[in-house]
């Protein structure tokens, strides 16, 4: 094949842009850390990529539910404390009272109780992030409230909320809830912390029978309370039993998650990062190629017969 | 009987013949890196006269004609090649372009991991949103949060389809240019045909330099669409277009006109080329024109399509789910997204302006109900009989991918085509390309016999002198 004095100088501009090319590629890889930027640089990674990104945001976004779960439970795991104390303290006042004859000293403690009684009411009414936590799904409006008489005494207290507990996911299709109805009368469904009555527990009634029948004196009957008080404390027993499960469960899952998270991560790595020392190997490489086809095309491009023509 | 003064004439011819080898050595030169030049060559050739009995007596040289040192295969496969690359770049381009609308360039070093500017994040941070909001339904932050990343992922569907209908734009702005283009190169190579034709009725020669314009010009043609030519015994050169005839001789007998086929909205961009006066679209199979029809025809118009129908399946999704839901102040039967498809998908704007009408809830008076938030979030991971059995973001990952694909394909295409024209243009240079090496060494040989001839001149003077003074 006939060269032209052309021929250089094409082939030269063709392999300088194919050389300059790969370089402004690798240094493009190294700079950013990737082997994968755009879909073109590989279609079925980059694919997988854009899948375990989502997997990883989603993983990201059930951590924070758990967590918001945690907070829940938490808040709730304080409320049922609380009402506990409410608990013992009138089943000692209960069983006191077989020691007792005057009805001043009788009458004394119904006071105590009636004020437990108002504090527990306070206390089913807790809010955590403005939401009531014992209201079922109607958060927005106090669960419980009482009914007095004329003088202010409270009668009855009387539950505004359902039984309906909202539940979200933890992990795909992993559903949990970390809310309780305050009072659960169907018989169906997550049982009433206050009052449910597959338990026969009643807090509240049975706060308000305890209270009038020392204000009468009535001890004999005070002794089937004391039973009915019992059972208050196992159905609480039974929940905070229930929330200790469900802590534990939401703490698995979130260091489940956040293992899964971290081989997301690795998956995703190992679709796009770059293979450092490799990468840099073949830029030097490519480099020492232009440099080759520099130095080569500089001498021959200088050679020609017109120099030696006199 | 040849006399003294025939050896002075012979001289004198010599001269100027190795003159003119001389003009065309240097005119060689001085075209070596003119584009689409041929290197031309003097033919010379000896001239006889009948000689006596001693047989014929050389009378020396002289020159015939200027000829153009062609390789007409090569030449015809430059204009093919031509053709396919022009097609392939156009392709290529376009579709690089179309994967850059997308935005969905993987990002690993941002704040929030790996995460990309395109729709496929915009869906994640969506359905992640209204996951956040299923813990809390009656949350007004997370509520804010939820309808501020619905309004993000509804801007992103509207950058791209914006996008990419600036893109379909720009190329039918390109077919229409590079139609007008075609329409003045076939003037152009009509009046070549002229120029030639009556240069070559002057003498035995070839036009030469005409020849090469010509060709340059045919070039540049073919790299817009695919012609066919045709040499004619008067040198001019026919130029027709997928079986319609451009330039017949000297005259353009046709021109090429952009059109709106029958059925299309003019609106919609469906530019099509036919010649001026015909009713259908010509079958082009090759040139940029071709390339840019075919793309947006073929992957531009699929990709709007995906992407309108992967907004239009989120609005009715996510509507059919909200609407049968209730605000926190008892409201429902309000829509989530309004609009119909990726260019005017919005957030309902009164929740916008009260993220409390937000219809979490899937009963009235139960705020803390999250049934509707959790049927918007766990659409995220749903197959959707509209996408193919696909989820959403499962959807946009392999309309991403399948662009990588035809990008990459493109790509790799075109640099096979790169090779296989650069080894056809090498092949022509072989032949017609100017070496200047060789074109001194000539210099050097047309010199001597230029120095020669002068000697022989001067030579025949000085037997003149001597005959003379006898």
């Amino acid at each position: 094949m006939r060269v032209t004095s052309n021929s250089y100088s094409e082939n030269l501009i063709t392999q300088l842009h194919t050389l300059a090319r790969r370089q402004i590629s690798l240094q493009n890889q190294i700079a950013t850390g990737q082997r994968v930027q755009n879909a073109s640089d590989d279609p079925f990674a980059a694919q997988q990529v854009l899948q375990l990104r989502d997997d990883a945001a989603a993983n990201t976004q059930y951590q924070k539910n758990i967590q918001t779960h945690q907070e829940y439970a938490d808040a709730t795991h304080g409320l049922m404390r609380n009402l506990q104390k409410v608990l013992d303290r009138s089943q000692e006042i209960a069983t006191m009272v077989d020691d007792l004859d005057s009805a001043e000293d009788l009458k004394s403690y119904a006071t105590e109780i009636d004020q437990l009684l108002k504090h527990a009411v306070q206390v089913a009414n807790a809010q955590h992030r403005g939401d009531y936590l014992l209201g079922g799904t109607r958060t927005d409006a106090p669960p419980f409230s009482v009914v007095t008489d004329a003088t202010g005494k409270v009668t009855s207290v009387s539950f505004g909320g359902n039984t309906n507990v909202p539940e979200s996911e933890i992990g795909q299709g992993n559903l949990v809830s970390s809310r309780i109805p305050g009072e659960n009368s169907t018989g169906n469904g997550v049982r009433g912390l206050v009052a449910d009555t597959r338990s026969g527990a009643d807090i509240f009634a049975h706060l308000i029978a305890l209270r009038d029948q020392l204000q009468s004196g009535d001890v004999a009957a005070i002794a089937t309370t004391r039973d009915q008080l019992r059972a208050d404390e196992e159905n609480l027993l039974f929940h905070i039993a229930d929330n200790g499960a469900l802590q534990s469960r939401l703490e698995a899952s979130l260091n489940t998650a956040k293992d899964e998270k971290l081989s997301l991560e690795s998956q995703i790595s190992n679709r796009t990062d770059v293979d450092l020392p490799a990468t840099i190997g073949r830029l030097n490489q490519e480099q020492t190629t232009y440099q080759a086809a520099l130095q080569s095309a500089g001498s021959l491009l200088d050679l020609g017969l017109l120099p030696f023509l006199r | 009987m040849a006399g003294l003064f025939d050896t002075l004439a012979l001289g004198s011819r010599s001269l100027t013949t190795y003159r003119k080898a001389i003009d065309t050595t240097g005119h060689n030169l001085s075209n070596v890196h003119t584009p689409g030049y041929t290197r031309q060559r003097l033919e010379i050739e000896s001239t006889t006269v009948d000689g006596g009995t001693q047989g014929a007596i050389g009378t020396g040289s002289d020159s015939v004609r200027v000829m153009r040192l062609q390789n007409e295969f090569a030449e015809r496969q430059i204009q093919v090649e031509v053709s396919v690359e022009g097609s392939l770049s156009t392709q290529h381009e376009t579709l690089q372009q179309a994967l850059t609308s997308l935005q969905e360039t993987i990002n690993r070093s941002g704040a929030n991991g790996t995460s990309t500017n395109g729709i496929s994040q915009g869906l994640s941070e969506f359905f992640n949103a209204a996951q956040g909001l299923t813990t809390d339904p009656d949350s007004i932050p997370d509520r804010q949060v939820l309808l501020q990343k619905a309004q993000e992922l509804a801007t992103k569907f509207n950058t791209v389809d914006g996008r990419l209908a600036s893109l379909t734009g720009a190329v039918n702005e390109q077919i229409q240019s590079e139609v007008e283009k075609v329409n003045s190169l076939a003037t152009e190579i009509s009046s070549l045909n002229r120029a030639i034709v009556s240069e070559e009725a002057l003498s035995d020669g070839y036009a030469n330099d005409l020849r090469d314009s010509r060709q340059a010009k045919m070039e540049e043609l073919s790299k817009l669409v695919k012609i066919e030519t045709t040499e004619q015994a008067d040198g001019s050169m026919n130029i027709s277009v997928a079986g319609n005839l451009l330039v017949d001789g000297r005259d353009v007998v046709n021109t090429l006109e952009t059109f709106t086929p029958a059925g299309f909205d003019p609106a919609d961009g469906h530019l099509m080329v036919r010649v001026t006066g015909q009713a259908d679209a010509l079958a082009l199979t090759g040139g940029s024109i071709e390339g840019a029809i075919s793309v947006r025809e073929g992957q531009l118009t699929t990709l709007q399509t995906e992407i309108n129908t992967l907004a239009e399946t989120l609005i009715s999704e996510v509507n059919l789910a909200h609407s049968t839901g209730f605000g926190l102040t008892g409201t429902t039967g309000a829509n989530f997204f309004t609009g119909t498809n990726a260019s005017d998908i919005a957030v309902n704007a009164a929740l916008l302006r009260e993220p409390a009408l937000l219809q979490a809830s899937a009963a009235s008076g139960e705020a803390g109900d999250n049934t509707i938030a959790r049927a918007i979030a766990e659409l995220e991971n749903k197959a959707h009989a509209a996408l193919d059995g696909q989820t959403f973001s499962g959807k946009q990952a392999q309309t991403v991918a399948w662009l990588g694909q035809e990008v990459s394909n493109a790509r790799s295409e075109l640099q096979d085509q790169a090779t296989i024209s650069q080894f056809i243009r090498a092949q022509r240079d072989s032949v017609s390309g100017v070496s200047v090496d060789e074109e001194m060494t000539n210099l050097v040989m047309f010199q001597k016999a230029f120095q020669a001839s002068a000697k022989l001149i001067s030579m025949t003077d000085e037997m003149l002198e001597t005959l003379i003074q006898m």
